[in-house]
């Protein structure tokens, strides 16, 4: 992480150097500044998209307050690596055949990126990703949490997650009994 | 030592010193020449004056890989009086269009039977493919085809060389005509050439993976089978052939692009009788039928004990319910907390694999609060037209996306099992009309399929049918055609029974694929903005007195490369 983080610093300071207004700084909670190019961040957030098309983008560093830093970078970091990244076929998945939602599953490094943050950088990148409108970032985050979540019981859930079931027991049957079509192979 | 045995087959090969080999009668000598092949056959000619001229009695010549056009032609020539020839095979590699040029026109005078020639490919380039892309001109001029006015059978496999056919002249005794991986150069007509003035006895014709072919108007009194196949560029199809009794298409339409200018397919097929279903191919069917299954185990590092994940909001929190193994995965996180209670009856996409009790499905979907849905995936095994018929009102009113419905049917795939009768007493699905669905695809693994004599389907762009029974008073052509399904884009048809006629007139309908249509015997299209128009079927008629096939495109617009039939990918 720290190596990656390095490199993505390097990539940016040189590209803040060869085309100065070709990016634009943001400014995490915690009051750290970072570039990222203009192009990325409109075409991944809609947010940034429409703060770049409206004007009210900072040339000292836009707040996002409600992004930390560590989560900042990381937002930083996807749209670098996004615009790097060749986009594959596997981007558009070919099992549904509606046009509606196409399901779009993770690439192999948007997979690496998001298995080698902890628990709370998923969440704060999940977060951040939402409070952006990227769509994309969320989609690869939500896909992970749903990974963790796939196969496990109920209480297997509410261990990985630190969920406190406030149900009482009567309540639990009740539902039980409801949704019997969905727990039959429990 | 060799004398006992020796003298046997000495003497039963050679007892007197007669030449009786050359004493035998022409014929009989040919008899033997046949079984020599060609080459050695002309070799003969070197054994003496009695053998001078035997070989070109020969009524069937065969040239493999062999000599150049030119001698070709100096073999067909050399006889003085020519016999008619029965048969002449000619392969060659690579040639251009000189090659047979040279021979044609006198093979054109001798050959009374068969004409075979395939040009093979070249070496093998370093894609193992020698397929020749479109577009992509072949030097060298055409192949001057002559008229065969005796021949029976014509065969050309060329390489894509050009090809002219003869502007005039009759193949008065033609009966079966193959041309494959051709390329016909305008202004020659095929249809012109094989249609009944030209063509009187012709009764099979096949046409593969050809380019170049822009129209093709066929007219023929006689032609009893067709075949057309991955036919590049063909704009224009027109077939009035009343006896036909089988016909194989399987060729694609498109355009180049939008700017192309407006096609209209106008196909029809009225008097077509029963036909016989003949899988082509199978089609790949709908449905997901492997359940994915969860990794064994994959933990989050457990954080500070907080719960980040019922924190997210709603909206999160149904991009993660979505991408868990269906609704029931979902449905099952309402017992992690009252937080949890609800937030899956928010879900915007439903899928229900192989769901146990189908009543629940009409339930879960007319749930109250239940907003709008984008899609709803259902997969059952083995169920009956009541199932469906259970809750696809309810989805009709609620989807405003994509439905996908796939019936499995246990033990085989194969629905040439079911029986009419058993099918028929089962019932059919009602299908309600979806007002603001945009996609439906439905594979009903052949249970009976009643379509809405009412309603306009106004939002729907795509519509497959797969594995369908049709049955009840309104057919398809109705309900698809521009008045019901006003933004249809694409229809698909296949494996499916119980469809007599389809008349499609439709002002939106860009792509068409028919395939495998039992029974289909009237086929019209009129679409005036169709690109891409799709079949693959054969009819096969049992009653050779009856059929007529009448197949007309006359305003299909240009043409790219076909698609494949499915079993090549």
């Amino acid at each position: 992480m720290e190596v990656d983080k390095g490199k993505g610093e390097a990539e940016e300071t040189r590209k803040v150097a060869e085309a100065d207004r070709d990016t634009v700084t943001l400014k995490s909670s915690d009051g750290k500044l970072f570039e990222v190019s203009k192009e990325a961040a409109a075409r991944l957030s809609t947010v940034l998209a429409g703060m770049i098309a409206g004007g009210s983008i900072d040339d000292n560093g836009t707040d996002l307050k409600q992004i930390g830093s560590e989560a900042l970078e990381n937002v930083v970091d996807y749209c670098n690596k996004h615009a790097n990244s060749i986009p594959s076929a596997a981007l558009i998945s070919s099992s549904i055949s509606f046009n509606t939602a196409p399901f779009k599953e993770p690439e192999e490094w948007e997979r690496k990126f998001v298995d080698r943050l902890s628990h709370d950088a998923l969440f704060d990148l999940v977060e951040a990703a939402n409070f952006l409108g990227m769509e994309r970032l969320l989609d690869v985050t939500c896909h992970k949490i749903s990974e963790m979540m796939k196969g496990k019981s109920p209480d297997q859930i509410r261990e990985v997650f630190n969920i406190k079931n406030d149900y009482t027991k009567e309540e639990l049957e009740e539902i039980r009994q409801e949704l019997a079509w969905a727990f039959y192979d429990d | 030592m060799a004398h006992s045995g020796g003298e046997l087959t000495a003497k039963s090969a050679k007892p007197s010193g007669e030449d009786r080999l050359s004493a035998l009668p022409d014929d009989v000598l040919v008899l033997i020449l046949l079984s020599l092949g060609t080459r050695e056959a002309i070799r003969t000619s070197g054994i003496s004056r009695r053998w001078r001229r035997v070989w070109a009695l020969l009524p069937e010549l065969r040239f493999h890989l062999a000599p150049g056009g030119a001698v070709i032609r100096g073999i067909l020539e050399a006889p003085e009086e020519a016999a008619p020839l029965r048969w002449i095979s000619v392969t060659t590699q690579g040639a251009g269009p000189e090659s047979a040029a040279a021979w044609l026109p006198v093979a054109a005078r001798r050959v009374s039977g068969e004409l075979v020639y395939h040009n093979m490919p070249p070496a093998m380039n370093e894609h193992g493919d020698v397929d020749k892309d479109d577009d992509e001109p072949v030097g060298g001029g055409d192949l001057q085809l002559p008229c065969f006015e005796k021949a029976t059978t014509i065969a050309l496999n060329i390489d894509f060389l050009g090809l002219a056919l003869p502007p005039q002249g009759i193949f008065a005794r033609l009966t079966e005509l193959c041309l494959r991986r051709v390329r016909f150069h305008s202004p020659s007509e095929l249809g012109s050439v094989v249609s009944s003035p030209r063509c009187p006895c012709l009764k099979k014709l096949e046409v593969s993976n050809s380019r170049g072919l822009q129209n093709l108007s066929i007219h023929s009194e006689s032609l009893l089978q067709l075949k057309l196949l991955d036919l590049h560029h063909l704009l224009h199809l027109a077939i009035v052939t009343p006896i036909l009794q089988e016909l194989g298409v399987g060729s694609c339409i498109r355009a180049h692009g939008p700017s192309e200018p407006v096609a209209i397919a106008n196909i029809s097929a009225p008097q077509l009788a029963e036909s016989k279903f003949f899988p082509i191919s199978m089609a790949q069917t709908g449905g997901e039928i492997a359940a994915k299954r969860p990794k064994p185990s994959d933990d989050g590092d457990g954080g500070a004990g907080e719960d980040r994940l019922s924190a997210l909001p709603d909206d999160v929190l149904i991009l993660i319910l979505l991408r868990l193994d269906g609704v029931a995965a979902a449905a099952r996180t309402s017992i992690l907390s009252r937080r949890w209670r609800r937030v899956w009856t928010l879900l915007p996409e439903l899928r229900f694999d192989l769901v146990p009790d189908d009543h629940r499905i009409r339930e879960i979907l007319d749930a109250p609060e239940a907003p709008e849905l984008r899609s709803i995936s259902i997969t059952t095994e083995g169920a009956g037209p009541d199932s469906a018929s259970g809750w696809l009102p309810v989805a009709a009113r609620r989807l405003i996306g994509g439905l996908a419905y796939s019936n499995m049917v246990p033990g085989n795939d194969d629905e040439e099992e079911v029986e009419e009768g058993e099918a028929g007493a089962r019932g059919e699905v009602q299908l309600p009309c979806f007002e603001k669905a945009t996609v439906i695809v439905l594979d009903l693994g052949l249970l009976g399929l009643a379509l809405p004599s009412a309603g306009v389907f106004a939002r729907i762009t795509k519509l497959y049918l797969s594995r369908v029974w049709f049955r009840g008073q309104c057919d398809l052509g109705n309900v698809v055609s521009s008045p019901r399904c006003p933004c249809l884009q694409r229809l698909k048809v296949s494996e499916s029974r119980g469809m007599r006629n389809l008349s499609i007139h439709s002002e939106s309908l860009l792509r068409i694929k028919l395939e495998n249509l039992h029974l289909l015997r009237q086929l019209t299209i009129v679409a005036p903005k169709l690109l891409k128009l799709c079949m693959d079927f054969n009819f096969i008629d049992d009653d050779p007195s009856e059929p007529v096939a009448n197949i007309s495109a006359p305003q299909l617009l240009a043409t790219s490369p076909p698609l494949r039939l499915p079993s090549h990918r």
